[in-house]
This record gives C-alpha cells, structure tokens and sequence, in this order.
C-alpha cells in the first residue's frame, strides 16, 4: 500500500465515527498512522507520470501527508503547498516519489482516535470490521 | 450460494488468469464501465475499482491511463492480483459495511459483477437492505461532486434490481439503469450508472457536461424508442422518467436500453389500475377457457383421465354456493 492510499483511508469502526468529528469539521480518526514492522516499508523507483501527479496534488490532504511523511522521517515538507507548485516539476516529483514509490509492505494502520490497528499482510490492508464494530 | 469472500477460493481466483474467456468478458465489461463513466477527455482521473479482484478491471483502468485503488473482500483474488502484479493498490474490505476512504476522493468508481453481492445473506448478522443503504452512502461520500459511478451488476431478479436502484436514489445519486444486448440471453448486461450530486462537475469539466446535456435528448429519444420495442418484462419502462437521465446522454449508445431510476409516473399508476379493474369484470375470460381446453388436451394426448368438454368448461364458479 501506498502512501496516496493511506491519505484516503479513514476508520469505518461505528463508535469511532460517531465521536471522531470536531467542531472545526476535522476528524479526529484521520489520518491513520503507519506502524511498519522491521523492514515493512519498501521503496520502489516507479517513472514519473506528470498527468497523474498534477491531478494527484489537490486532492491530497497535505496536513495528512505532511503528518504521515514527518512520523516515517521519509521527507520533510513545507507547511502548505508552495504557490505555482503545479507547474513545478522538480516538487511534482518529489511529492509523487513520496506517494507514489513508498510501500508499505508489513505492519498496521492505526486509528489516531479509536486505537484500532487495521493489519496490512503483503501490501494488503485489511479493512474488513467484526460484527460489533459496525 | 457460499459468500463472496468463500465463493472466490484458490482454483476460482485462479480463473481468472487462467480462462481466456473471462479474462476477455470481463476486460469488456470493465471497458464499458469506463466508457459510461463519461471522464473528461484527456485527463488522468484517480478512480475507484469497488470489487477489484485480480485487478483485470484495473488493467483496462491503467490502461486508458488512470490512477486507481481497489477493494475486494476475497483474499484469494487479492493475492491473485498481487501476483500479476496490479500497478493500483489493493485493499482487503467488505462493500457492505461502508467504503474506508475520507470524502470526495475519486472522480469516479467502477465495479463489474460485484454489487449483487449484496443482495444477499450470507451471514447471520447481514442485513441486505441496511447493507445496501451502508454502500451507497458511503460510495456518494467518497466520489466528487459530479463524479459517476459505473457499476456492472447480474441480478437475480428484478426485485434485486429494484432493491439496488431504490437504495441508490435514496443516498442522493442520480442517473438510471443501462441495459446491454437487451434481446441476447448471454450477453445481455446491466450497467447501474449513477451521478453523485448535481451534473456539474467541480473541476474542469464544464464544457464536457454542457456538451452531454445537448447530446442528451438526441440519445433519450432513440433510447425510448429501444425500450418500447424491446419486451423486456423485468423492467419498467417510464417515458416520464426518461427526461431524468438528461446529463448520462452521452454516455448511452444505441446499443443500450436506458432506464430511469425514479418514482413511478402517476400516468403508470392509471394504467395498473385500470387493468386491475379490467381483470375484476373479467376481460380475460376467453383466454382462459382456451387455457383450460388447451391443458386438457394435453392431458388426453398424455393418455391421463380427463372429463369431456361442455359448456360450461373454463366458466367461472357462481361466487356462493346456496
């Protein structure tokens, strides 16, 4: 699973959403934390596709990113997304590198809120809930 | 009929790299499904696959250049996928208890031979209707403003298929119900195609809305001509509700049925209470003592006892014996 993928991800577990909303229109059960196990996180070199990046950059939630990224030490990104940034090449890059190359292969999702650790098997995470937490 | 995720083992995964015929049948379907999303032209979309599988829908996805995430509660499939080598991510979840992604995610969701699923129990705890309602608010939540869904579904009957439009109107989607070769036995296909919100969508694709609205009522009219001609009884066909597929017009070909989704028209209503009535004073009393003297010549020429014919074969009984 990639890091794109993990800026989408939200906790489904009912108790959890009914209490994760903040007055300010915030979640507190996003985003969810990678915890990659010994030598989980991977990282494979994909080419640069500027399309797909440029129609990539808005729809990030770049707190989550920025966030996520911090906590793995894998980059350090500005507060917001600099000005002109969609037509900057070099930073397009960097973000799709970031997104787009980091996989985490082994280890959990965990919701910031609720503690729920959803296991990710071989790139897969599993978002499959129990029967009492829908 | 086992769960999805029991249904979908090992040796049914391994069909779908195997069996050329599937491959090929689903690669048309999941085309289609990408064809009624009606994207705008010349952009690279972020996409939804919803019951992904081996991600032979995700090919056609990449193929015509689109980024995607898939879902999928058969683990056997995923791992299917993952040894082609998907180029989307996959998760392991289950449609019925809501899509795990935050809101306006993708600029648009596919799905082929997935969604009926839910219209079935399969576990003590499934609740089909609530289930249903589960994946399609969570499905509006997560698609833009203007997105659409295209979702390939084989329903069992038509009350599945009612279940699943109804449940799709009442999360706040719009749009109808596209049939394929509507005369073939084999071939003929349903496509759910739903738009999430208004018509516009909230990025550039302005021009490319304006331009299916026009086309809109050149291809309503030669749908309503289709779906009078076909007899296709599973469905109702409303020309009233026609006029509400308006913006999905330029996605529907010539070879589609369209169908609205929709309250029913009150000129409907009329009909089916007139013919109600017709049936009281008994307007089809011919038919059924030709009925009648039918079976009972099949029965002679069966050799099975049988009373002879009278007058009064095929009659209606008085209402009270006095």
């Amino acid at each position: 699973m990639r890091l794109v993928t993990q800026n989408l991800l939200t906790c489904q577990v009912k108790a959890c959403m009914d209490t994760a909303a903040t007055p300010d229109g915030g979640f507190l059960s996003y985003p969810l934390k990678v915890v990659p196990d010994a030598g989980g996180l991977k990282q494979v070199a994909s080419p640069f596709d500027e399309g797909v990046a440029k129609s990539i950059l808005p729809r990030l939630d770049w707190a989550a990113l920025r966030k996520t990224a911090a906590e793995l030490g894998v980059a350090a990104l500005p507060e917001e997304v600099p000005a002109g940034a969609e037509s900057d090449a070099g930073f397009l890059r960097s973000v799709y590198a970031l997104v787009f190359d980091i996989h985490l292969e082994e280890g959990n999702l965990l919701c910031p809120h609720c503690g729920r650790a959803y296991p990710v098997r071989k790139g897969v995470p599993n978002m499959l809930l129990r029967d009492d937490e829908m | 009929m086992a769960p999805a995720e029991v249904f979908y083992d090992g040796t049914e995964a391994k069909k779908y790299t195997s069996s050329s015929r599937i491959i090929d049948v689903q690669a048309q379907m999941a085309h289609r499904c990408i064809e009624l999303m009606a994207l705008p032209p010349g952009h690279r979309c972020f996409i939804l696959d919803i019951g992904c599988g081996s991600g032979l829908s995700g090919e056609a996805l990449s193929s015509a250049g689109h980024a995607w995430v898939g879902t999928d509660i058969s683990a056997d499939m995923l791992t299917v996928g993952l040894a082609r080598g998907t180029p989307g991510d996959t998760l392991l979840s289950d449609m019925g208890q809501g899509l795990p992604f935050r809101t306006g995610s993708f600029d648009g969701a596919i799905s082929v031979s997935a969604v009926q699923w839910l219209c079935y129990a399969t576990q003590k705890s499934h609740q089909p209707y609530r289930r249903i309602r589960a994946f399609f608010a969570s499905l509006y939540r997560c698609l833009k403003r203007g997105a659409r869904a295209a979702l390939q579904i084989y329903p069992e009957n038509a009350a599945h298929l009612e279940m699943l439009s109804a449940a799709a109107a009442k999360a706040g989607f719009r749009g109808g119900l596209v049939v394929d070769f509507p005369n073939s036995t084999k071939a003929k296909k349903y496509y759910l195609c739903l738009v999430a919100g208004s018509g516009e969508r909230d990025d550039s694709a302005a021009a490319a809305t304006s331009a299916a609205g026009a086309a809109a009522g050149a291809a309503a009219g030669a749908s309503a001509d289709s779906s009078s001609s076909a007899s296709d009884g599973d469905l109702k066909h409303s020309d009233a509700a026609m006029e509400a597929t308006d913006g999905m017009g330029s996605a529907m070909t010539s070879s589609g049925l369209v169908v609205a989704m929709g309250r029913r028209s009150s000129s409907d209503f009329e009909k089916r209470r007139r013919s109600r009535a017709q049936d009281r004073v008994g307007a089809h009393a011919p038919a059924r003592k030709e009925w009648v003297l039918r079976k009972k010549e099949q029965r002679r020429a069966k050799g099975l006892p049988t009373r002879s014919d009278s007058k009064y074969t095929g009659r209606r009984r008085p209402d009270r014996i006095t």
